[in-house]
């Protein structure tokens, strides 16, 4: 790769500018943009797109490939420790995993050199309502949002022999019942204000989760793609969107099949990370084999960043290169969906802080 | 004229050697003509628009307009490269022999091979472009036993390229059914369950099965060693009798008289009559034959490679210290997490290294802590041998090996050099010499692509074997 830094001027005092072209640049959704540039000013972006003039002053760079906004992590477990999950109550809904952040976890910085800037910490699945999830930087642990997702299971996963609930009904039963009386984070999700992210892990569950968000106006999405192939039409008439189980090389044909049934569908998807169990570099490798399959490649392209963060709940914040947006994006030597593609730089709010000379 | 003992001649018979031979690709009739807008010769060297002629499953001519023979069938597409071949791979066997722990070197993949099995991800491998695979039982076995490749073209006739194509062995890998639960007892005697994953096998035993495989190699020379020999002192024998007949039939005559007279004699006095004992009637013992140790020599003496899969920095070291004197060795190493502070031992010692640049998890075993996906473009930048395999664990993996070389290209390596590691790369390892490039006289293991062969966007078109089109242009 050949990049060309070069400073015409001093940039303008007190302000922070830099330009920066590609040969693609795609900006979190739509189609990439030949010859596109970014204006970063002060972190934050401040024009995008095929037509921008360079400011004066303006450090400008010059890349041969392509920019993406930072990759969104939807679903980690990343950065949590053992603080997972409680188990003692099976309907926690004012439980913030925030509290349990460890900001020094090579976790992050892992993410970070995959090219992902913003991840959504969960607790686990498993428990009916494990409370709500959290929206992370990367860099610099920077907490966007303490309180992103309601996080809801409606699989089995969630069933106890010895507890309530001890049958899918119960657990079906808890949870409708749960949002029928609204009560705190129950209510901000019954009302729509706060997205639901529903783990789901069969065909059963899919179907009760599109019901449940039918019936009580959800926002957000499923977790959970691999069933989803036959009930196409079930999800996309309950609104929310699907964060996909990872695809990993050697996955079952049916894991990318259900992808592109849920694309064609018309159901908005994000990739799923499951880390630190799967590791983050794989979205790209579950993209490309999504695309192998006959996924369109700019639909993979979202799913990895803007899709997945507006059916997230955070597509105000991350995902997206737009101008007042932080200026979190990715410098790759060609697209990400080639998995010949390398990552060559990593900058968020304006800065690069992985890759570049110092790589 | 007198005869000899007749012990001889069957001792003679003994040494005659069966041989096998692969049988060369069936001819299937079919004459061929692709209209390519390039052919990938070999990785690095691409014609333009040309046309590829194949006639009774071989490759006769790349060239330029060539005439299209009445009754071929004409295939046009862009891009026209070898067939893709995984070198360590288990699609096709059976995961209970995958998993099988205690082979013998002359154990045969090939053996529990079933050319009828995992149908469906065979289909899929060869919807992607997998023409050709190494199949290797036992995987975590110290000697897995011997690999075989195989032709995965839908029939059960000539799928096997070669029965015998590698000895694998393996050093120090973590066994997923160790560890398990341990009883704690605490101080008021309640008692406590600590669950434990899979426990990395202790250092020293992993040095030791180093040292087991160089002592094994050791054998094999030790038995080819008595062997040879015999052959000599069959030899001499020969010699020894050919002497003696000479000089027996110097005065044969007289000693035929003379045995007919001790034949009659004998018959008068009602004894058995005893033929004169020579020396020479006894054969130098034949060493007993050890399947087993014929397998080893064949590896010692370089007939057959040796793919070890090996991780660690310390047992790399040892096992390239142990196997440093077996000079016509041919090491493979699968694997290799932390080969590349070897590079440049292995390329002097033309050590191939079959690298699986798939990304673990946290989670993974300990051999794999060192994986970096950069391994395939370090070994290769120091001239190394590389091969990129789909890591010999799941039968699905072979699907994707095109992906898997294409991370290797994003780890650092020359787009060529991936293609090369999972085309021409694996038939010159493993002595599939009639595959791996589109020339004249290979067999005609081709694939139809609508684009560059390792970027995702990419489709597989036209799949041939063996000039057979077993995956159909989709409309």
């Amino acid at each position: 790769m050949l990049q060309l830094a070069l400073l015409l001027a001093a940039p303008v005092a007190g302000s922070d500018v830099v330009v920066v072209r590609a040969d693609h640049l795609f900006l979190g959704h739509g189609k990439p943009i030949a010859n596109g540039a970014l204006i970063v000013t002060d972190g934050k972006v401040t024009a995008a797109g095929a037509a921008v003039k360079a400011p004066e002053g303006a450090l400008e760079i010059e890349h041969e490939g392509w920019i993406t906004p930072g990759l969104f992590g939807a679903f980690t477990l990343d950065a949590i420790g053992s603080e997972r999950r409680d188990d003692t109550r099976p309907l926690m809904p004012e439980a913030r995993i925030i509290h349990s952040l460890r900001p020094h976890t090579a976790a992050l910085a892992r993410n970070l050199r995959a090219g992902v800037t913003t991840i959504t910490v969960n607790p686990d699945t498993g428990r009916p309502c494990s409370g709500a999830s959290a929206l992370v930087k990367t860099h610099g642990a920077t907490v966007v949002d303490p309180e992103l997702q309601l996080c809801l299971d409606a699989s089995y996963g969630a069933v106890r022999t010895d507890e309530y609930p001890t049958s899918l009904a119960s657990l079906h039963a808890l949870l409708n019942s749960a949002l029928t009386d609204g009560e705190g984070s129950f209510g901000r999700a019954a009302s729509g204000e706060l997205p639901v992210l529903v783990r789901v892990r069969d065909r059963q569950s899919v179907r009760a989760a599109a019901a449940m968000a039918a019936a009580h106006g959800l926002s957000g999405a499923i977790f959970g793609s691999y069933w989803t192939e036959d009930l196409v039409d079930e999800v996309s008439a309950s609104g929310l969107g699907v964060i996909c189980d990872p695809v990993g090389v050697a996955a079952n044909q049916r894991a990318m099949r259900s992808v592109l049934a849920l694309s064609e569908g018309g159901v908005k998807i994000g990739f799923g990370m499951v880390t630190p169990a799967n590791p983050p570099e794989n979205m790209r490798v579950g993209a490309a084999m999504c695309v192998r399959a006959g996924l369109d490649p700019n639909v993979a392209l979202a799913a990895m960043t803007g899709g997945s963060a507006v059916i997230s709940g955070a597509g105000d914040h991350a995902g997206i290169l737009a101008v007042g947006r932080d200026a979190d994006f990715v410098l790759w030597s060609g697209s990400p969906i080639e998995l010949s593609s390398r990552l060559e730089e990593v900058w968020v709010d304006g800065k690069r802080v992985h890759g570049g000379d110092d790589k | 004229m007198r005869t000899l003992p007749k012990r001889t001649l069957p001792a003679l018979s003994a040494l005659a050697v069966l041989t096998w031979c692969p049988a060369a690709a069936s001819p299937q009739g079919d004459t061929v003509v692709i209209h390519a807008g390039e052919v990938i010769v070999r990785p690095g060297e691409v014609v333009k628009d040309v046309d590829v002629l194949i006639v009774d499953g071989v490759i006769r001519r790349v060239e330029a307009e060539i005439e299209v023979p009445d009754g071929a069938k004409e295939l046009s597409g862009e891009v026209v490269c070898a067939g893709w071949f995984d070198p360590w791979s288990t699609l096709g066997v059976h995961p209970a022999d995958v998993a099988f722990s205690s082979p013998s070197p002359s154990t045969r993949t090939a053996d529990s091979y079933n050319p009828f099995g995992q149908e469906f991800q065979k289909k899929q491998a060869l919807e992607s472009g997998i023409t050709a695979a190494r199949l290797q039982g036992s995987r975590r076995a110290l000697i897995s036993g011997l690999s075989s490749v195989v032709s995965l073209a839908p029939s059960n006739d000539g799928h096997m390229a070669s029965e015998e194509a590698a000895l694998g062995a393996s050093v120090g890998l973590t066994d997923p059914s160790s560890g398990g639960s341990t009883f704690t007892v605490g101080p008021n005697g309640t008692f406590s369950v600590v669950e434990s994953g899979p426990k990395a096998m202790d250092p020293f035993e992993r040095i030791g099965q180093v040292d087991k495989i160089a002592n094994l190699l050791e054998s094999g020379i030790s038995y080819r060693i008595a062997h040879n020999e015999h052959v000599h002192e069959m030899e001499e024998w020969q010699k020894e009798i050919a002497k003696k007949v000479k000089e027996l039939e110097k005065d044969f005559k007289k000693a035929k008289k003379d045995r007919d007279k001790e034949i009659e004699e004998a018959k008068e006095d009602g004894k058995e009559f005893k033929e004169e004992k020579y020396k020479e009637d006894k054969a130098p013992k034949e060493p007993k034959f050890d399947a087993d140790k014929e397998v080893l020599a064949r590896v010692a003496n370089g007939e057959l490679p040796l793919v070890i899969e090996v991780h660690r920095t310390a047992e790399i070291r040892n096992l390239l210290a142990a196997t440093a004197d077996f000079g016509r060795l041919r090491m493979v190493i699968a694997g290799g997490t932390e080969t590349g502070a070897f590079a440049e031992e292995l390329a002097e010692r033309n050590i191939a290294v079959i690298v699986n640049p798939q990304i673990h998890a946290s989670g993974a075993f300990d051999e794999f802590d060192g994986h970096d996906v950069g391994l395939a473009g370090v070994l290769d930048e120091a001239g190394v041998e590389v091969l990129i395999g789909s890591g010999g664990t799941s039968a699905n993996a072979t699907r994707d090996l095109s992906l898997l070389a294409a991370m290797a290209v994003g780890g650092g390596m020359e787009a060529d050099a991936a293609l090369s590691a999972i085309t021409s790369g694996p038939a010159k390892i493993f002595d599939i010499t009639d595959r791996g490039t589109v020339e004249f006289g290979k067999q005609a293991d081709l694939l139809i692509l609508d684009g560059q062969p390792l970027s995702t966007t990419t489709t597989v078109k036209v799949v041939l074997v063996g000039g057979r089109v077993v995956v159909e242009p989709k409309e």
